[in-house]
């Protein structure tokens, strides 16, 4: 029944978001809708897919940092300050981030010897190379997604603690929630992120494409990216369950 | 009582400082170029140089604009179009909300499918490409207040949610008032990130945002150019954060 439920609701809001998409595509013109067959097309779905694994790397390894991160900040600040874990998220959560990032991305071009002109993906990158620019602009992605992830891990012990529910056995599903309901915030973020470090990601195929108003290109990566949020989401209503969920039966 | 009276002080001090940005004085002053001691380069603040600021307590930018006067006239709109959005969204999310606790499968049905589908674009891309688009490839920008209507409709997923499973509408309207000041400090940097990068207010026209376009080049040469805009948005998102956690959570 739940999967039922959740795959009806995969189904008509994908329908939902095609529709906004075809609605979006209108804006210059009704003649415009011809492109919407193209996105389907090797010129536009092919780099969308060959961006994409770079950009998701970005968004994985900054997620699993700032989980890490998150958590023993929570558990240190239990330990020792109770206020710092929270003050550190509400501080990190009003930081402009796009200012943040290119703050960071100068410290590291002092420190880590960016190059400008030399972006990752070009031909000349090698592995260490690829490693310390992921390091950077993964850096930044994390102190965006860090208190969002406080907040969520001083949630979870406080209900733990209560002795509501079991911290270790819904830590993992929480997490997946928390992931697929931040992840359209974490794309927009990813996207500044490319933009600011040349991160060879979707978000700078994105920016590179808007000029020239191929349509397509747009509209096919707004699409693509709103059905992987979609996709997501519906992963994790139909696999993890949601901790609160838990924290009723307990 | 003290909460109540605390909220009515912060939302006076935003009207007013909302109304000094209006002023017409402010206006022309901001776009100023100070002709008589401008050289090419950024004046520094009085408080690293005295005898350089030449008046300028905060220094110019990189065209000679005072930059105390700016940051005044960029408030209108830098917080005006995200305080726009957050009221927006607070309307937006109680009538989808109250359509979608009404009776019959299918409107509640069809207003749920169609706010998860917005909730699941990722507003920056979303408003870059919608402003394209609309103006036909050009870097222009689309007014204040539609991108201010996009904003509070892709935001508006969760707070739909939480007015849609409130008991009454007294509960509703609570939630989506606490719901939608909390968003606002996502839209101010949200909208000022689209400055940033050009699609949101254009200069002249000062924003914090768009104040701080120029801030890679600038940081290194003349930091103040890029720090008192970034402090004004933390200072406004900082603010407005702590009265909601203090008053409305």
């Amino acid at each position: 029944m739940r999967w039922r439920a959740a795959l009806l609701g995969l189904v008509t809001t994908a329908i939902a978001v095609v529709l906004i998409v075809l609605a979006v595509l209108c804006i210059p013109g009704l003649s415009y809708l011809a492109a919407f067959p193209h996105i389907f097309t090797g010129k536009v779905i092919g780099p969308i897919l060959e961006r994409l694994p770079y950009t998701l790397e970005l968004i994985g390894v900054s997620f699993l940092v700032a989980s890490v991160l998150a958590f023993g900040c929570v558990q240190f600040s239990i330990r020792t300050l109770k206020p710092l874990a929270t003050f550190l998220a509400v501080v990190l959560r009003c930081v402009p981030f796009f200012w943040l990032a290119m703050v960071l991305q100068l410290v590291f071009a002092i420190l880590g010897g960016f190059q400008a002109g030399k972006t990752s993906g070009s031909d000349r990158f090698d592995l260490v190379d690829h490693l310390r620019y992921l390091a950077g602009a993964s850096g930044a992605l994390t102190l965006f997604q860090l208190p969002s992830l406080i907040e969520y891990f001083n949630k979870r012990l406080a209900v733990c603690a209560k002795g509501r529910n079991n911290f270790a056995a819904s830590i993992l599903s929480g997490l997946a929630v928390q992931f697929a309901e931040n992840l359209p915030d974490v794309i927009t973020a990813t996207i500044i992120t490319e933009l600011v470090f040349a991160w060879p990601g979707v978000g700078r195929l994105l920016y590179s494409g808007d000029g020239n108003l191929s349509a397509s290109l747009p509209t096919g990566i707004l699409l693509f990216l709103a059905l992987l949020v979609l996709a997501v989401r519906f992963v994790t209503e139909a696999f993890a369950r949601s901790p609160d969920e838990g924290a009723s039966d307990g | 009582m003290a909460k109540r009276a605390g909220l009515a002080i912060m939302f006076v001090m935003l009207a007013v400082v909302l109304v000094l940005s209006y002023s017409p004085q402010i206006e022309s002053a901001a776009n100023a170029i100070d002709q008589a001691n401008w050289q090419g380069y950024p004046i520094p603040p009085c408080f690293i140089d005295a005898k350089m600021c030449a008046g300028h307590v905060l220094g110019t930018d990189e065209n000679g604009r005072d930059m105390l006067v700016r940051l005044v006239a960029a408030v209108r709109l830098s917080l005006g179009v995200p305080l726009l959005a957050a009221i927006l969204e607070l309307i937006f999310s109680l009538a989808f909300g109250i359509l979608a606790r009404r009776e019959g499968l299918f409107a509640k049905f069809i207003t749920m499918r169609l706010v998860d589908a917005l909730s699941c674009f990722p507003a920056w891309p979303f408003i870059l490409v919608v402003t394209v688009f609309a103006s036909s490839g050009q870097r222009a920008s689309l007014a204040p207040a539609v991108i201010a209507a996009i904003t509070a409709l892709l935001f508006s997923h969760p707070v739909t949610q939480e007015v849609a499973a409130s008991r009454n509408v007294r509960d509703a309207g609570r939630v989506a008032l606490n719901a939608s000041s909390r968003d606002w400090v996502r839209i101010l940097l949200l909208i000022a990130t689209l400055d940033y990068f050009g699609f949101g207010i254009q200069p002249p026209t000062p924003s914090w945002g768009n104040m701080l376009a120029n801030m890679q080049s600038q940081m290194t040469i003349a930091w103040w150019v890029a720090a008192f805009p970034a402090a004004c948005l933390f200072g406004a998102a900082l603010a407005i954060e702590v009265t909601r956690r203090r008053f409305l959570a």
